[in-house]
């Protein structure tokens, strides 16, 4: 059986992390998804504005998730993946603030990855499309970025996942870095073999996906084991809602209009082994405070049964048709 | 590079004089020949219903007869012969996919694909957009249905072209594969043919089998790539010189509709990234069919008003070309000078500084005479009245008529021309103030 993992903003909070970790123990939950992005917002750094959290010396930060560490241990949690601050870079921000997010954000994040006993760090890469002129030129930027953190990597045994991302023009959203599956498998191969180690990983997220059109099983089947995480969430296929799966549609007929079908084959295809994660984050807040448990467990009951469709041998599947 | 217009939305099949008379004097000597007009999916779909429909209409019912496809088309194509309008392109009828999931009358709609691609090819037409055909499957099997579907219209093309019929040009009419989207319960996703990779396979397989080396080629529809969030700069990219047709229409990135370019605007910002196909388009010298579909913005504007939008559209299509072919005004001189000294003129350096070096840009504010910007020395605009003969002066600057009639003042009136740098291939991440 799969395990199941949610994100933790929303969820966990610094002032009592034991709280949050319980609510994710009660709720169906024994992953999650680290949000370590939210102590360096990408709103702030878009706006070159830097909270000088990672200031904070490796040891430092290493007591300030301490509590979140042990209270996940209590509670029957594991940190199975995280997500790194992003972006990494800001373009036509001043060169400091640039400078600090390769040597203090990205190095003290691979830091507290290993720490919390996380296997997995989830990476965006590099939005500088438009300014030097080519999807390749923008990959051997994000490729500079992260060959600053692969050795961190392969010394711990951590996992860096490039995850498909979205750009966009005014409020359409159209495909960013690491869209073209083909392109990404063949980075990860050439990566890995020049470290000598597993180092890098794709995540698949299925609302970004969605909001491109993008086909989840042709892409999936073609980074095939590649695919080490997952973040799991629904939209209308026109924002980046992060909502719970299974909950839009668009015709009278009410069927989901994202491919969660798609989704389960492509997963038992190329045989995912992974966390069943969901990077869901907004339900928790536009739910009334009282109904957050419940939705925890919608969530975590939808991982279960995407987990069972995966896992279910083909007789069996066929035996639930007919 | 030749301009097309797709002009199935507003001209009448038997009534066609008006609207392909504004077409001509919109500038439009080319259109797409849609063969939409002669029959539609719904033949394919409700066969009896829409035969019915016809003949209350008094209308050849297409799939009863396909052979007389030149009949139901006569008046129209005897218009745009008297209007000097060339057809060099024809899209074949697509099926798609049924919004109800009914399956259509494939030999049916097979039997009149044949004969549209022999009427086209007859007519002289140098290409046939025809969509692949969707079914379920794995990738192999739908490759194989549809490469036997191919060669076979390709077979066609060759014979009409070995017959040598008048029209006939130096080679057998080519047949281009367009991508696709499909529809997923009501949100559209990438398609058939979505993928470069795929594209390019496929392509190269067919071209294989077919009897003719250059048989197979390829449309590349911008507004199906629009709705499925491509990025159109790689896509491009990708396929090179397959690209023989562009077809090129705006919509908001959600439903298919074929807009004006630049007036489908979401948030503020125009829904299609205009950047990078212009800058896709341009990065492989696109010199095909660039094909305007204006279908949905023509199907709903007063009519009135109508030869001032084909006005536009022709316009339009005229800018693009100029956009992709930029640096071929660049080309036409031994020497180039560029007019402004802020950043469009930092951006011509970027781009094409070191390809087309000028000898010196000029402005207009004589405090920054004799400075260096960007390598380049800045100078009076008087130092224009005496350069080397065929020197292309290049307006870096937005106020473009502007400086326009300070040069003509001048006595200056040739060889200027716009530069401009809104689609370039690279940028500045920062701009230059206070200039």
């Amino acid at each position: 059986m799969l395990e199941i993992g949610v994100q933790t903003h929303n969820v966990i909070m610094d002032e009592n992390p034991d709280e949050g970790f319980k609510l994710l123990h009660d709720t169906g939950f024994t992953c999650c998804d680290f949000s370590l992005n939210f102590y360096l917002k990408n709103t702030d750094l878009y706006k070159f504005e830097l909270n000088r959290f990672f200031d904070r010396s490796t040891e430092e930060l290493k007591d300030f998730f301490r509590p979140h560490k042990e209270a996940a241990e209590r509670n029957g949690i594991r940190f199975h993946q995280m997500h790194m601050p992003y972006p990494n870079f800001v373009p036509g921000a001043p060169k400091e603030l640039n400078d600090y997010l390769v040597r203090e954000m990205a190095p003290k994040s691979m830091e507290i990855c290993d720490y919390l006993g996380c296997k997995y760090i989830v990476v965006h890469g590099l939005k500088v499309k438009q300014y030097y002129g080519s999807e390749e030129a923008e990959w051997d930027a994000t490729e500079k970025f992260l060959d600053t953190v692969f050795p961190i990597a392969k010394e711990r045994g951590i996992v860096i996942c490039v995850e498909n991302i979205y750009t966009g023009v005014g409020r359409h959203i159209l495909e960013g870095p690491c869209c073209d599956a083909r392109k990404a498998a063949e980075r990860i191969d050439r990566i890995n073999e020049k470290y000598g180690a597993e180092v890098l990983g794709f995540c698949f997220d299925t609302g970004h996906a969605n909001l491109v059109g993008i086909d989840f099983e042709k892409f999936i089947n073609i980074i095939g084991k590649r695919l080490k995480v997952l973040h799991i969430h629904d939209n209308d296929g026109i924002s980046d809602l992060h909502q719970i799966p299974f909950t839009f549609t668009k015709t009278r007929e009410n069927r989901p209009s994202t491919d969660w079908d798609g989704f389960i084959r492509a997963l038992k295809n190329v045989g995912f082994k992974g966390v069943m994660n969901f990077e869901t984050a907004p339900v928790l807040s536009s739910f009334p405070e009282e109904l957050r448990p419940e939705a925890l467990r919608m969530i975590a009951s939808i991982g279960r049964y995407f987990a069972d469709k995966i896992c279910a041998s083909d007789d069996a599947q066929k035996l639930q048709i007919f | 590079m030749e301009i097309l217009l797709n002009s199935t939305a507003y001209v009448e099949l038997r009534r066609p004089g008006q609207a392909v008379g504004d077409m001509k004097k919109a500038g439009f000597r080319s259109a797409m020949l849609d063969m939409s007009v002669c029959s539609g999916i719904r033949d394919f779909l409700y066969t009896d219903k829409a035969r019915k429909e016809s003949q209350e209409n008094g209308l050849l019912f297409i799939p009863d007869d396909p052979s007389r496809i030149a009949e139901k088309l006569a008046i129209l194509l005897d218009t745009f012969k008297k209007n000097g309008i060339d057809l060099p392109v024809a899209h074949a009828t697509r099926i798609g996919f049924p919004e109800d999931g009914r399956e259509p009358d494939r030999d049916l709609y097979f039997r009149v694909l044949e004969e549209e691609v022999r009427f086209a090819a007859k007519l002289g037409c140098r290409a046939i957009v025809v969509s692949p055909f969707h079914l379920q499957g794995t990738d192999e099997e739908v490759f194989e249905y549809n490469r036997q579907k191919y060669l076979r219209l390709a077979e066609i093309a060759n014979e009409v072209f070995e017959k040598g019929t008048e029209n006939c040009g130096s080679h057998p009419m080519k047949i281009l594969l367009e991508n696709q989207y499909k529809p997923f319960e009501g949100h559209l996703v990438r398609g058939m043919l979505s993928d470069t990779a795929e594209i390019i396979e496929w392509l190269d397989r067919l071209n294989h089998d077919a009897k003719h080396t250059d048989a197979f080629g390829f449309c590349l529809n911008i507004g199906h790539c629009n709705v499925c969030g491509q990025d159109i700069y790689e896509f491009a990219y990708a396929l090179k010189c397959r690209i023989d047709a562009v077809m090129l229409y705006d919509n908001d990135g959600h439903n298919d509709d074929t807009m004006v370019p630049f007036t489908s605007i979401v948030g503020g910002r125009s829904a299609t990234n205009w950047h990078e196909v212009i800058k896709g388009l341009r990065s492989i010298s696109f010199d095909g069919y660039l094909i305007m579909d204006i279908g949905s913005t023509a199907a709903n504007f007063p009519i009135i008003l109508m030869p001032e939008l084909l006005s536009l559209v022709y316009r339009l299509a005229e800018y693009f070309k100029w956009q992709i072919q930029m640096a071929d005004a660049m080309k036409k001189y031994d020497h180039v000078v560029l007019f402004g000294a802020g950043n469009m003129c930092r951006n011509y350096m970027k781009n094409y500084g070191e390809q087309y070096p000028p000898l010196f840009t000029c402005d207009n504010n004589s405090a920054r005479w004799g400075e260096e910007f960007c390598g380049l020395t800045i100078e009076s605009p008087e130092r224009l009245k005496s350069l080397p003969e065929n020197t292309g002066i290049f307006i870096c600057n937005v106020y473009y008529r502007e400086i326009e009639k300070q040069l003509r003042d001048m006595g200056i009136t040739e060889s200027v021309e716009y530069f401009n740098d809104e689609y370039l291939q690279t940028f500045y991440m920062d701009r230059l103030k206070g200039l």
